[in-house]
């Protein structure tokens, strides 16, 4: 994590996913849609706890 | 057919699936098999044979669209979808997850292959794995259980493939051996030995000290004095490794520096003698070559999952209590103790002495240093396990039972067990095997007297274990259901506990159930099924132990 900013950014990002999957299984169930947003949230916490971190020693051409 | 492998974790990740795609090449041989990969692995292709196509997955531009507040969320939905649709679109018939994480699990069930293997979410998060061995990644890897088999063997046995087949196979392109090429002629190397040394790695416990790298080179250097020392890096390390250059250069050692790309990488590793490493993605590279691999385990390395592959390499492990230490979880202690306690003489002892392979010196070694660092050679047994065995250890009713246990694990998932004519006496003659040279013949009686004590201790466990599962069971008949009835009392939370300290289980039943409140209908279902499963892991084990016991009678 490069910045403050940044994170503050990525952790509102996930709230807003969250409550967009929640209201999309409350009003349609259990649906792709819900876990599209739900694989987005995912993804921005592997980057919030740079979990997945694409840094490698190796660049590879 | 075609066939989709999801690898969305690092490069070294991506590298130790090699034998499993290996092995799915050899088992579809004209499958068009696809490889999903984060976006700045795409030139991995030049060295995967066994792959025809290598799909990038756009992580930064998905997770930009999402950082930024004034772009609309569903901007970063649309571009998802279109990766999707792509993906089906290539309606493929396998896919195989081998990310192993949510991310990768709703990917796999969004992509709707006729058959998944790995694990996948559906829209409520309920995972489905397909296969036992991805199932026990997901419920046993992550607690810190003793029997922790390697990624590789993992990866490989959960794709359903035979086993013997697992091997790394990588493909040295023009463009590496020119790089090479050009390499050795800049840095006009003529003969000795070639030692490339790969000091930095991603992760800085994982990593030595300069100054310990150079005081362990200088000692090399002059038990070595033939030998030349290539400092091996990527272009963002060219910087760290002059440094180190430099200070060798002050100490009177020559070495070089190989900033080379991983197709140039693969190349020089494919000539050179002796490899010294950390935890590093060229480690698995390297498996795929001839060279000798000398891997040094520290920071949050944990051998027995991601240690070097090749059979007959060298791994040194701290013996620190608290190694291996969380993977993303800053060092908790005053300082990098797991690293700075192993001696730089017993680094440059034990890479001499495994340049030519003198295991019967790296034996003394080993007992010499016992007390600070634990040397183990890589095996990779009959029954179709990876193995690193102490080389102080060896023979031992530890080192036995240890090994009875992962092969009874093996036959749990691979149902093994369920089979009419289950394979206990060529499984246990295949462990015989493994230990036969360990194993003299005046050692016959020790190691009955091994076996009869690990019987005891497992028929013990087995015996605890029925016990817990009857109490439930009993509880369950009695009351009928599950709400406000305590069923683990005190008493049984004990028998757990003890349950799994007894198996080196972490907390993989206790955290199944709140010791403090009633536990649920689900939980105490999830209780019983794991429950079920050790129990079952200990009579597989009864009965391994009683084929090896008749097998060493017999021959006795």
């Amino acid at each position: 994590m490069n910045s403050l900013r940044a994170e503050y950014q990525l952790v509102d990002a996930m709230r807003r996913l969250e409550q967009a999957a929640e209201k999309l299984i409350q009003t349609r169930g259990y649906t792709n849609e819900a876990k599209k947003i739900r694989l987005l949230t995912e993804l921005i916490k592997e980057q919030i706890k740079n979990e997945n971190s694409m840094h490698s020693t190796r660049q590879t051409w | 057919m075609r066939i989709l492998v999801i690898s969305l974790l690092r490069l070294g990740d991506v590298l130790i699936a090699s034998p499993a795609l290996h092995g799915l090449r050899r088992k579809y041989p004209s499958a068009k098999i696809d490889l999903l990969v984060n976006q700045n692995f795409i030139s991995l292709k030049s060295i995967l044979p066994d792959v025809d196509e290598l799909i990038p997955f756009d992580r930064d531009g998905l997770q930009d669209g999402l950082a930024e507040a004034s772009c609309p969320l569903f901007e970063s939905l649309d571009y998802l979808d279109e990766i999707i649709n792509k993906l089906k679109s290539n309606q493929y018939d396998l896919v195989v997850n081998f990310t192993q994480n949510k991310l990768s699990g709703y990917l796999t069930s969004l992509i709707g292959a006729k058959e998944q293997i790995g694990l996948s979410l559906s829209a409520n998060g309920q995972p489905s794995y397909s296969s036992s061995w991805f199932r026990y990644l997901n419920d046993y890897f992550a607690a810190d259980i003793a029997d922790r088999f390697h990624f590789t063997d993992i990866f490989y046995l959960g794709s359903g493939l035979p086993t013997g087949t697992n091997k790394f196979v990588f493909n040295e392109s023009p463009v590496g051996k020119a790089e090479a090429l050009n390499f050795f002629s800049s840095v006009g190397y003529a003969s000795g030995p070639k030692v490339v040394v790969q000091a930095l790695t991603s992760d800085i416990k994982k990593t030595l000290s300069r100054s310990k790298w150079v005081d362990a080179l200088t000692q090399f250097q002059s038990f070595e004095s033939d030998a030349h020392i290539f400092l091996l890096g990527a272009p963002n390390e060219a910087a760290e490794l002059s440094l180190l250059q430099q200070e060798l250069k002050d100490k009177g050692v020559r070495s070089d520096l190989a900033i080379l790309s991983l197709d140039g990488a693969l190349a020089l590793l494919n000539v050179s003698d002796l490899l010294i490493t950390g935890d590093t993605s060229i480690k698995h590279l390297a498996s795929g070559t001839p060279i000798s691999i000398f891997e040094i385990a520290i920071g949050s390395s944990d051998y027995k999952k991601t240690g070097v592959y090749k059979p007959g390499s060298l791994i040194l492990k701290s013996n620190e209590p608290c190694s291996p230490c969380q993977h993303s979880a800053a060092c908790h202690r005053e300082s990098h103790l797991c690293a700075s306690q192993i001696p730089s003489e017993l680094i440059a002892l034990a890479a001499s002495k495994f340049l030519h392979h003198d295991w019967l010196a790296l034996q003394v070694l080993a007992e010499e240093y016992s007390d600070c660092a634990n040397l183990l050679k890589t095996e990779w047994a009959k029954f179709g396990l990876w193995m690193a065995r102490h080389l102080t250890d060896r023979g031992t009713q530890r080192e036995i039972s240890d090994q009875l246990s992962r092969l009874a694990w093996k036959f749990l998932l691979e149902k093994e067990h369920l089979k009419p004519l289950a394979a206990y006496g060529s499984e246990s003659l295949k462990l015989k095997e493994a230990f036969e040279s360990d194993w003299h013949p005046d050692n016959q009686l020790r190691i009955k007297m091994s076996l009869e004590h690990i019987e005891l201790t497992t028929l013990s466990s087995e015996t605890r274990i029925n016990k817990i599962l009857s109490a439930i069971s009993s509880k369950i008949k009695l009351f009928g259901s599950f709400d406000g009835v305590d069923f683990i009392d005190s008493e049984l939370v004990k028998e757990i506990i003890k349950v799994e300290s007894d198996l080196g289980l972490g907390k993989i039943l206790s955290e199944k159930f709140n010791p403090k409140s009633a536990s649920d209908f689900y939980q105490i279902r999830q209780l019983q099924n794991s429950l079920n499963d050790v129990f079952s892991h200990q009579q597989i084990k009864l009965k391994l132990i009683r084929s090896l016991r008749s097998q060493i009678t017999e021959n006795a």
